[in-house]
């Protein structure tokens, strides 16, 4: 193996771990009723609302962070760059192991980790698409595999260590909350957490190993907002990616939650939660995949009608542990398709305008 | 920015879960998923756009 090959082969291994961090971003919906349970014990004030409030708040972040990526890798350079958004999730999680003061939590963790994650996401493709420059897509894919399974790794570590003997919980108005014996231990699973994101963040750095520098000559091409806003077609992209968007963000903040109503086993939950995270990683590659051989229209419908049986059903099925379990994991793998079709719509309507 | 719109939408949608309940919610969003349907067949009409590559870029001209 060349030394050229061997680099290009860490840097996307590099990514993968990189993507693991950023994928972070999606294991809210996963540990928020031990975060609602925690910061409950303490001040009796605070419900589920409040504390799923952190997700969108991240994602507001997390555009931020994209936003601020390319600047960022200009000034700073790449791995710099991406050392610095790897700490910010880490360090995320350090303080929030700290920080009793349900506001302080929230908004340390919606800054730091939505900021962060979003910074990671973009950043971390980029050198390894100039390596593989032919293959982007399929080392998209592959980076993109490490996005998804940060939910599946670090969701499953997160319940290991708040509650191995799989302790109920009881209800507490609209909520449920864990024992004290639960509750003591969320402290040290956001350390331990934010240990092995820091450590991911610096060894997935040292693999990274860029090209060149990208130039201004590089950067992405200026683009004529006022010209796009007067586009009919960019509302109706718009609209699409809002509309269809609006229940997957939804069950993904809240099925543990919302299943931990009906369902009186928190593990299972967990194991759902895994395998719905598995099933969207096959589905990042299925639909993406499938729009190669179909138009748009009809992949999304196939996916959006779906989903609009499952919203129907969701109520019903959480009351049997396996048709829950079976709407979830399904429904995660229905709902991988909404990204790559929002990318491949915006990809057709931005082209439209280049050209 | 439209995912954010709709991520910050479900702060809404999860106040309404707890005040009205999670069977309106859950109905209101099929709804919603159901104009949805019917955005993303206006914008294949609008835009033309039929059966492309994911990762290629059409070739307007």
């Amino acid at each position: 193996m060349t030394d050229y090959k061997l680099k290009g082969l860490l840097t996307v291994v590099g990514g993968v771990l990189l993507n693991m961090v950023a994928g972070n971003l999606n294991n809210w919906g996963a540990i928020s009723p031990y975060v609602t349970s925690y910061l409950a014990s303490e001040n009796h004030w605070v419900n589920s609302s409040m504390v799923y409030n952190a997700l969108p708040y991240s994602f507001l972040g997390e555009n931020l962070g994209v936003m601020a990526a390319p600047y960022l890798c200009r000034k700073l350079g790449t791995r710099t760059c991406l050392l610095v958004a790897g700490l910010m999730m880490g360090v995320a999680y350090l303080l929030c192991s700290v920080i009793s003061s349900p506001h302080a939590f929230i908004g340390c963790y919606s800054v730091l980790v939505g900021v962060g994650g979003g910074m990671l996401t973009i950043t971390s493709m980029w050198p390894s698409w100039d390596y593989y420059p032919e293959s982007k897509g399929m080392v998209t894919g592959i980076i993109m595999g490490g996005f998804s399974s940060a939910s599946i790794v670090f969701s499953f570590m997160f319940t290991w260590i708040t509650n191995p003997h799989n302790s109920p919980p009881v209800s507490k108005g609209n909520d449920m909350v864990f024992s004290s014996e639960v509750n003591n231990k969320v402290p040290s699973a956001f350390f331990w957490v934010g240990l092995v994101l820091c450590a991911m963040t610096c060894v997935g750095v040292a693999l990274v190993r860029p090209v060149s520098q990208r130039s201004k000559s590089e950067s992405v091409k200026k683009f004529p907002v006022t010209q796009i806003l007067k586009l009919g077609t960019f509302w109706n992209l718009f609209f699409v990616t809002l509309t269809s968007f609006v229940f997957w963000h939804f069950v993904s903040g809240c099925y543990k939650s919302f299943g931990l109503l009906y369902i009186d086993d928190d593990h299972f939950l967990t194991f759902i939660g895994l395998a719905a995270n598995v099933s969207g990683v096959l589905g990042r590659w299925f639909w993406p995949t499938l729009l190669d051989y179909l138009p748009f229209k009809v992949v999304l419908t196939l996916s959006l009608s779906y989903q609009v049986v499952c919203s129907g059903l969701i109520w019903f099925a959480v009351g049997n542990k396996t048709t829950y379990a079976v709407l979830i994991i399904s429904l995660f793998f229905a709902t991988a398709s909404l990204f790559p079709c929002a990318a491949v719509q915006t990809n057709k309507v931005f082209g439209v305008l280049h050209d | 920015m439209a995912m954010t719109v709709s991520c910050v939408s479900t702060i809404f949608m999860k106040l309404l879960a707890e005040t009205v309940g999670y069977l309106q919610v859950y109905l209101f969003e099929g709804f919603v998923l159901l104009c949805s349907v019917f955005l993303t067949w206006m914008l294949q009409e609008n835009s033309g756009i039929g059966k492309e590559k994911y990762f290629e870029p059409l070739n307007y001209t």
